[in-house]
């Protein structure tokens, strides 16, 4: 266990802060970010075609295929599944993300609120690649992760989501609530070693 | 050992829960012998050196059972697909590692 | 001091202090412990593992056998470092092992004089009887005899962490053939990691002087590394060591972060645990120069020729005043030439071919070096060696020497290619096993292919890098080849001297001699692998690198079989050693596995609740107040607040599982043995779900809150099981049908609350026009509405406690103001909150099954629920259900029990026996669960499993828990002990 965290119970969210050496600018700043609205969408049996349009026609936005991020203004759908996606609407809660989702297709998904059940955590700075290699078991090379892709997989033995948002880059991670403890520690325990300014935690 | 998940790609074995023989299937309840034949696909296996199709399930990832094939000798995996019935999702072929 | 009075790669510009057990010394940068030690003349470094011999540095690098020390002191105390691996660095603190009590006088090798009776299979002989003893007697004699170092006594203060990379091309090792597979994909495109263990890249072109493209070598690598450096799309890993190789191109990686510094630096791992992925990979991990075997060849002094070019070239070492080389190969001289030009006094070369290559011998005139062809070296002496004995044709002569130069041929490093099975095969010509059938994806390059020569490494080390970048997609072309005049190395097989004096050791680390290869092939245990297992050859922690090769040509020499018939065991990950911690990453103490806290947890422990883990969340588990003594009393207050007034737990770990769709009422009815299709919409209802061998896999409520639309609970413990059954279900049984699955377990906190009261607490909190009367809300009724001003609330009216309950779910960022709204509204009634104890007391009082009776091997019948089961429809679980052995009347099913004498404790895992019967197996009828002492009844209380079951109430069985001592009179009774009837529930 790394030193820095061994007085911060396991239980809580890891405090904002500055993590390791102190360096002119941070090599990588993780922030957890609010005022966003996460929710499920889950298509019927053969409507994804139908789905596909709708989503074009209601929302501007090409459905992505595969595990892919789609975007249209203050909207992003992400492939997570066959056939599922969660939708992250920015600046808006779980109520009107669902009743924008549902104006746009109807019956033929399935829609399930998760803004209270998934915690998204954003880095950047020029060690994230460093840093997310001690965490993410997936190639993240930018000539194989691109932005607009996205993975489903485990971190530190966590699930989670992730896309990247940006080819600066810039990533975001998708973590279950309960778990968001956990994965800040192996967050922080990873990239303390360059300089890591942790936001929108709180004071712990 | 690493599985190619049609949806997610190539990933470690890590990430999927193992089931078994992906070849036997369900019996119809209602049939006469049903006791026999449940007890059939619920316990008997067989156990080949070679060729074995099996099911995993993605867990920490899209969440898809697979059908794996994969040499018992060798863990050489030659090919996964989605064991839902490949036109419940169309979009989606099969990959090879 | 042995130093040269310059050349070396040591920067001597900076000076190290350090201390070998508490004797300061100075080396400089880029020493190892081990070339500091020999540059200041410590010659005897260490005690073997069975005879307690003296032993001196062998080798130079990763293979080494005898020079293992204890590195660092306290917390930090790591044993059995390679010396020859330790970076030395400032302030270096190492201790001698295995010794006592000083290691020059040492009383345990008296061990040595017992050879005869300590030999091959001794283990095996000596403690096979009586075998009372071993735990007594020989364990700790052995141990304290032979053991290695101590480890530390306490917990490791440094950081251990883990990494991913993939890579197109994963070259291992930074030689001249690793150095050209690197360059050669690299230039291609391709993304390439060249790991290597040394700190530098090069490999023996640091340690030798031949010239590359008429330079010396210095050029060719600053050439090598900035071209590595200037690609992008290489990197380099020095100090990381590739010990195994796993399916699917995987590779396990370890990199020493800061095993070279006093501590890490800061924020920096010790060690970093890499799993690199790589779509090719080649191997080029060399050779190392293998022991003869003769008597004395263990003394201090004694090294391979190898070793002795690299103390004197890398390291500006001399490791003794005069130098002898034996050997039986034209690598051997090399070395002695390499070793006499930078400063060695070489004083002789002993070589077992009688004509060996006139240029050879030129180039021992030319350097003033004497040469005995057709001699072999019989006896060596001295405490440190200060000289040997050489028989020759003339008879024997006795040579000054404080330096053995020792080298019975080059065996390739091809561990790594036997980790999937492969077998090397035995290359006469070479006399050497060289890499046969290698893992899926990795090619050999260089002298780990068996090619030897510089000439070779550089020609197949580009060929196998142009190849393996044209396996991952790059148009890779071969380039020109760095020029050197090095030719092929020639030698004729020879591993042991005959009639040699004293001691002829094979494998130093594990003291096993020829003689014990005698013993075993005498005994019969002549398969290598028994012979392995037998004489311990190649078990140390150095895995027989360099003693291998001879213990098994001796023993074909035994046999009369060839060596390659003969055959060398398997080599299996990992390479070299690696630390736990290392494994384990950041996984330990609090981070051992992720903890997941409640909605409410921060609210909980500031009530000062003490917790408790279920799985991986953290549950509160009681609440005590000042001035209870012992949780029994907390639990006893909480479970009377509930039942007499209101309590309130959170219940948010339960799994829930969001259900969408026109067929979910089918989908339940399919995977529940009850029916789901025909409850009503706000409603919800208890269900059982089986697998399809007919035991009970989890239970739970499930609710409709919508035509098309359901809300399952599963057991906390079983929510990701029961999700990937449901998906199962799904995607394999039935495609066809439309049901949307979602876990929303996370998303909701669910707050129960239950007790009389628990409705006009409830009241208070509900935002108009819900209405949560009896008749508004019944009892398993389900709605959606709003709470506290505005905040979305679906709430259950269910109990697990049998009083009067409701549970509420609110979006999770809700739930602390939920919990506190309705400790607000409660407080009048003394609203209590209870944690997990009092939910179980509450639950055995009710007779609920939970947990310790849902055990993979119970039924619905034998759990009592099966009057449950459908009979209008197929489930999961019901045709295998129907065996006839789980209607057998003598099963032991789910039933209560509670004291004869009231004032008895019972004991979960007591075992049923009837009464007056011995206790024996034949007898057992069954076990006690759960147990509670009930505060409501005063007595304690308990549910189980007892054969005949509920036919049995009123009989009277003996609880026996012999583990526990308890041994008591239970009554049978109804498992309802509470309000059996369910009137509470309904008020
Ligand atoms: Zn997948």
């Amino acid at each position: 266990m790394s030193e820095l965290l061994a007085e911060i119970p396991a239980s809580a969210l890891v405090p904002e802060g500055h993590y390791g050496p102190r360096t002119p600018a941070p090599g990588v700043v993780a922030a957890q970010l609010s005022q966003l609205a996460l929710a499920t969408v889950a298509v019927r049996p053969n409507a994804l075609d139908l789905v596909a349009e709708l989503a074009l026609e209601k929302l501007g936005l090409a459905l992505p295929h595969g595990p892919r991020t789609a975007s249209a203004g203050d909207l992003t759908l992400v492939g997570t599944g066959p056939r599922r996606f969660l939708a992250i609407g920015e600046g808006i809660t779980g109520d009107p993300l669902l009743e924008r989702l549902g104006h746009a297709f109807g019956k033929t998904a399935a829609l399930t609120d998760q803004s209270d059940g998934q915690m998204v955590i954003q880095l950047s700075g020029p060690r994230t690649r460093d840093t997310l290699a001690k965490l993410v078991p997936i190639d993240l090379d930018p000539s194989v992760f691109k932005a607009g892709d996205a993975a489903a997989t485990l971190v530190a033995l966590i699930p989670v989501l992730i896309w990247q948002a940006d080819p600066a880059p810039i990533y975001r991670f998708a973590v279950p609530r309960s778990f968001t403890p956990a994965f800040l520690r192996a967050l922080v325990g990873a990239g303390a070693e360059f300089g890591l300014q942790l936001t929108g935690t709180g004071r712990g | 050992m690493r599985i190619p998940c049609p949806y997610c790609g190539l990933r470690d074995a890590h990430e999927f829960s193992y089931l078994g023989d992906a070849t036997v299937s369900r019996p119809a309840p209602d049939m006469p012998d049903a006791q026999e034949a449940f007890f059939h696909y619920v316990y008997l296996r067989e156990n080949p050196a070679g060729a074995h199709e099996e099911l995993w399930y993605h867990a920490a990832g899209c969440r898809q059972w697979l059908v794996v094939s994969r040499d018992t000798r060798t863990h050489e995996i030659s090919g996964a697909s989605f064991a839902r019935a490949p036109k419940a999702d169309a979009s989606h072929a099969e990959v090879k590692p | 001091m042995s130093r040269l009075s310059s050349g070396g790669l040591i920067d001597r510009a900076t000076p190290l202090a350090f201390t070998f057990d508490g004797r300061s010394y100075k080396g400089f940068a880029g020493d190892t412990l081990a070339s500091a030690l020999l540059a200041n003349d410590v010659r005897l470094v260490g005690r073997s593992f069975k005879y307690h011999r003296p032993r001196g540095v062998f080798s130079a690098g990763s293979e080494e056998p005898n020079a293992l020390v204890e590195l660092r002191t306290g917390a930090r105390r790591e044993p059995n470092t390679r010396a020859t691996m330790a970076e030395l660095y400032e302030g270096l603190e190492a201790t001698s092992q295995n010794r006592w009590p000083s290691l020059a006088f040492d009383l345990l090798s008296a061990n040595q004089w017992f050879s005869s009776v300590l030999g091959a299979g001794f283990y095996y002989k000596t403690f096979m009887w009586p075998a009372a003893l071993w735990e007594k007697l020989y364990e700790p004699a052995i141990r304290r005899a032979a053991g290695l170092g101590r480890a530390a006594e306490q917990a490791d203060p440094d950081s251990y962490e883990k990494a991913f990379a993939f890579c197109d091309v994963l070259v291992i090792g930074g030689g001249p053939s690793g150095l050209l597979a690197a360059l050669t994909a690299g230039r291609a495109g391709a993304r390439v990691i060249l790991a290597d263990e040394d700190t530098i890249l090069g490999g023996r072109l640091n340690s030798a002087r031949t010239a590359i493209d008429d330079a010396a070598p210095g050029a060719f690598l600053a050439r090598a590394r900035a071209e590595l450096s200037a690609l992008p799309n290489v990197r380099v890993m020095p100090r990381t060591t590739i010990f195994g190789v796993y399916d699917g191109g995987t590779y396990g990686a370890l990199e020493r972060v800061g095993d070279h510094l006093s501590v890490p630096a800061p924020f920096q791992p010790r060690q970093r645990y890499w799993k690199i992925v790589a779509k090719r990979a080649v191997l080029c991990a060399g050779a190392f120069d293998r022991p003869i075997v003769f008597g004395g060849n263990d003394r201090p002094g004694v090294m391979s020729a190898q070793a002795l070019r690299t103390y004197a070239v890398r390291y500006a070492v001399t490791p003794g005043r005069n130098a002898v080389v034996f050997a039986n190969n034209d690598h051997a001289w090399s070395a002695a030439f390499d070793a006499a030009d930078a400063g060695v006094k070489v004083s002789a070369i002993v070589d077992v071919r009688e004509t060996p290559p006139p240029a050879l011998l030129a180039g021992a005139t030319a350097r003033n070096i004497r040469v005995i062809a057709g001699g072999e070296v019989i006896a060596t002496s001295g405490k440190c060696l200060s000289s040997i004995t050489v028989r020759t044709r003339g008879g024997t002569e006795t040579l000054q020497a404080e330096v053995l130069g020792i080298s019975g041929g080059a065996t390739p490093n091809l561990a790594l290619t036997s980790y999937f099975g492969g077998r090397p095969k035995y290359d006469a010509a070479l006399a050497a096993f060289v890499p046969d059938q290698t893992p899926p994806g990795l090619s050999v390059a260089g002298a780990a292919a068996g090619q030897f020569s510089l000439a070779q490494c550089f020609a197949t080390g580009a060929a196998q890098g142009v190849a393996a970048a044209r396996d991952a997609g790059f148009a890779a072309t071969p380039a020109p080849l760095p020029e050197t005049g090095d030719t092929p190395t020639s030698l004729s097989a020879f591993w042991h001297v005959q009639g040699s004096k004293g001691l002829a050791f094979v494998d130093f680390q594990n003291d096993v001699s020829a003689k014990d290869i005698a013993i075993a092939h005498k005994e019969g245990f002549r398969a290598v692998e028994l012979l392995k297992r037998y004489t311990t050859l190649g078990m140390a922690t150095d895995q027989g690198k360099s003693s291998n090769m001879a213990g098994l040509a001796i023993m074909a020499e035994l046999t009369g079989q060839g060596i390659g018939e003969t055959g060398t065991t398997l080599f299996r990950p990992p390479f070299t050693p690696v630390a736990l911690g290392a494994l384990a990453g950041h996984h330990r103490e609090k981070d051992f596995r992720p903890t997941r806290p409640t909605p409410t947890h921060d609210w909980a422990r500031k009530q000062g609740a003490v917790f408790v883990e279920t799985g991986l969340w953290l549950r509160a588990q009681y609440f005590p107040k000042p001035g209870e003594t012992d949780w029994l009393e907390t639990v006893t207050r909480e479970v009377k607040a509930v039942r007499s007034s209101v309590g309130l737990i959170d219940v948010s770990t339960f799994g829930k599982i969001d259900l969408q769709g026109s067929d979910v009422g089918v989908f339940l009815d399919r995977v529940y043995i009850n029916t789901f299709s025909t409850l009503a919409v706000g409603k919800a209802r208890y269900g059982v779900m089986l697998r399809e061998d007919g035991l009970v896999m989890d239970d739970g409520t499930t609710a409709r809150l919508a035509d098309d639309h359901y809300v399952m609970t599963t057991t906390t413990a079983n929510a990701a099981k029961v999700y990937q059954h449901l998906e199962f279900c799904l995607q394999v049984l039935w495609p066809d049908l439309d049901v949307q699955l979602a876990s929303i377990s996370e998303q909701w906190a669910q707050i129960a609350i239950a007790g009389p009261k628990s409705r006009e607490v409830l009241a208070q909190v509900v935002d108009a026009p819900l209405d949560v009367s009896n008749t508004g809300l019944p009892f398993m009724g389900a709605v959606e509405g709003r709470v506290m001003g505005g905040v979305k609330a679906r709430i259950f009216r269910l109990s697990f406690s049998g009083e009067l309950g409701y549970e509420i779910a609110v979006p999770a960022r809700h739930g602390e103001a939920l919990t506190r709204a309705l400790m607000a509204a409660g407080a009048p009634f003394g609203i209590t909150p209870y944690g997990t104890e009092a939910l179980g007391v509450m639950r055995i009082e009710k007779g609920h099954v939970s947990g310790n009776e849902l055990t993979g091997q119970t039924s619905a019948r034998d759990l009592g629920l099966g009057k449950m089961a459908s009979t209008k429809k197929d489930y999961i679980g019901r045709v295998m259900a129907g065996r006839p052995a789980f209607a057998d009347r003598d099963r032991a099913t789910f039933i209560g029990f509670k004291p004869v004498d009231r004032a008895q404790r019972l004991r979960a895992g007591a075992h049923f026996l009837p009464l007056g019967a011995v206790p024996v197996m034949e007898n057992d009828e069954g076990y006690m669960s759960s147990v509670a002492y009930s505060p409501t009844l005063d007595h304690w209380i308990g549910l189980g499993f007892l054969k005949g079951g509920r036919a049995r109430i009123g009989q009277k069985v003996r609880a026996y828990d012999p583990v526990r001592g308890g041994d008591i009179e239970v009554e049978v009774c109804d498992p309802g002990f509470v309000d059996p009837e369910g009137e509470r529930l309904r008020v």
